[in-house]
C-alpha cells in the first residue's frame, strides 16, 4: 500500500486562503439562537455608543459595535469569557437585537460578536440601546476587580 | 509633570490578550505615539487607565493596559478628572525605558 508522505512546509497560498475563507464564511453564517444572552460592557449611553460606532466607521468603513454572546451560556459565563474591566454591563438577547434589526455576527476572539449599524443616527443608536436591559454589576468582577 | 497623551477607546474591543486596539483616526486623529510610549486610555464613560503602546500598524496602535492604574468613573460626578499619580507614571516610565533598552539589546544581538 502506498502511503502519502506527510505535508512539509507551509500550505500553498491559494489553499490557505480557501481554507480561511471557508472558516470565515461558516462563522458569518452561523446563526446564534434568539435566546442566546448578549452583554456589552459599560453603560452604553448614547454618546459613547455613537463615538464608538463612528470610530469603527473611520477605521473600517462601516458602523459597528462590539458585544459578547455565546449560545447556551449564562450572563455570568459570557462575562467571564469577555473578561471586561467595566464595573457594569448591560444584558440583552440575540432575539431582542434581531427584533430591532441588528444581527450579532461572531468575529474575533471567543464570545466576541460584531453588530453592524446602518448609520450613526440618534434613532439607530437608540434602537440598538433599546434592545438592552438596565445596567447591572459586571458579574466577572464580583468579589474583586480583575481590572 | 507631563501627562501622557489621551487615546479614546472602547474596552469592549479588548483582544484575546486583553490589549486594546486604538484607531488613530476620528477623535484620536493627530495624536502621535511611538512604540513603548505610555498613554492614557479613556472610554468616554469615565473609565481610564494607563497603558503601553506595544505595536503600531497602519493607523492602529495596540495598547497593553496597565490594569493596576484602572480608575472607574465617579458615579457622583458628571465630569471626569483623571491625573495619573506621580507613582503610577514613574513606574510606567521606568518600565517603558526598560522595554526600550531590552528591545535595543535584542536587536543588537540579532545583528
Amino acid at each position: 500500500m502506498r502511503l502519502l508522505a506527510p505535508r512539509r512546509g507551509p500550505r500553498p497560498l491559494v489553499e490557505s486562503l480557501t481554507t480561511w475563507n471557508t472558516v470565515c464564511f461558516v462563522a458569518q453564517q452561523q446563526q446564534l439562537p434568539d435566546e442566546a444572552r448578549v452583554i456589552r460592557g459599560g453603560f452604553s449611553n448614547l454618546g459613547s455608543l455613537r463615538k464608538n460606532a463612528r470610530r469603527h466607521y473611520a477605521r473600517f468603513g462601516y458602523y459597528a459595535l462590539s458585544v459578547f454572546t455565546l449560545p447556551d451560556a449564562s450572563i455570568e459565563e459570557i462575562a467571564a469569557e469577555a473578561d471586561l474591566p467595566n464595573d457594569v454591563i448591560r444584558p440583552s438577547t440575540v432575539g431582542a437585537l434581531r427584533k430591532r434589526g441588528f444581527n450579532p455576527v461572531p468575529k474575533g476572539r471567543p464570545a466576541h460578536a460584531e453588530v453592524r449599524l446602518s448609520d450613526d443616527s440618534v434613532a439607530t443608536i437608540n434602537r440598538f440601546r433599546g434592545a438592552f436591559e438596565p445596567t447591572q454589576p459586571n458579574p466577572a468582577l464580583q468579589g474583586g476587580s480583575n481590572a | 509633570m507631563t501627562q501622557p497623551v489621551t487615546l479614546y477607546v472602547d474596552f469592549n474591543d479588548l483582544d484575546e490578550n486583553r490589549n486594546v486596539p486604538v484607531y488613530l483616526v476620528f477623535d484620536n486623529e493627530g495624536v502621535e505615539v511611538e512604540r513603548d510610549d505610555v498613554v492614557r486610555l479613556d472610554d468616554d464613560e469615565g473609565n481610564t487607565c494607563l497603558g503601553y503602546v506595544i505595536s503600531l500598524d497602519d493607523g492602529t496602535a495596540v495598547v497593553q493596559p496597565e490594569w493596576s492604574t484602572w480608575k472607574k468613573r465617579d458615579p457622583l460626578s458628571l465630569t471626569v478628572s483623571f491625573h495619573a499619580s506621580q507613582t503610577d507614571l514613574n513606574k510606567l516610565l521606568l518600565d517603558s525605558i526598560r522595554r526600550t533598552a531590552e528591545a535595543t539589546h535584542s536587536t543588537q544581538t540579532l545583528v
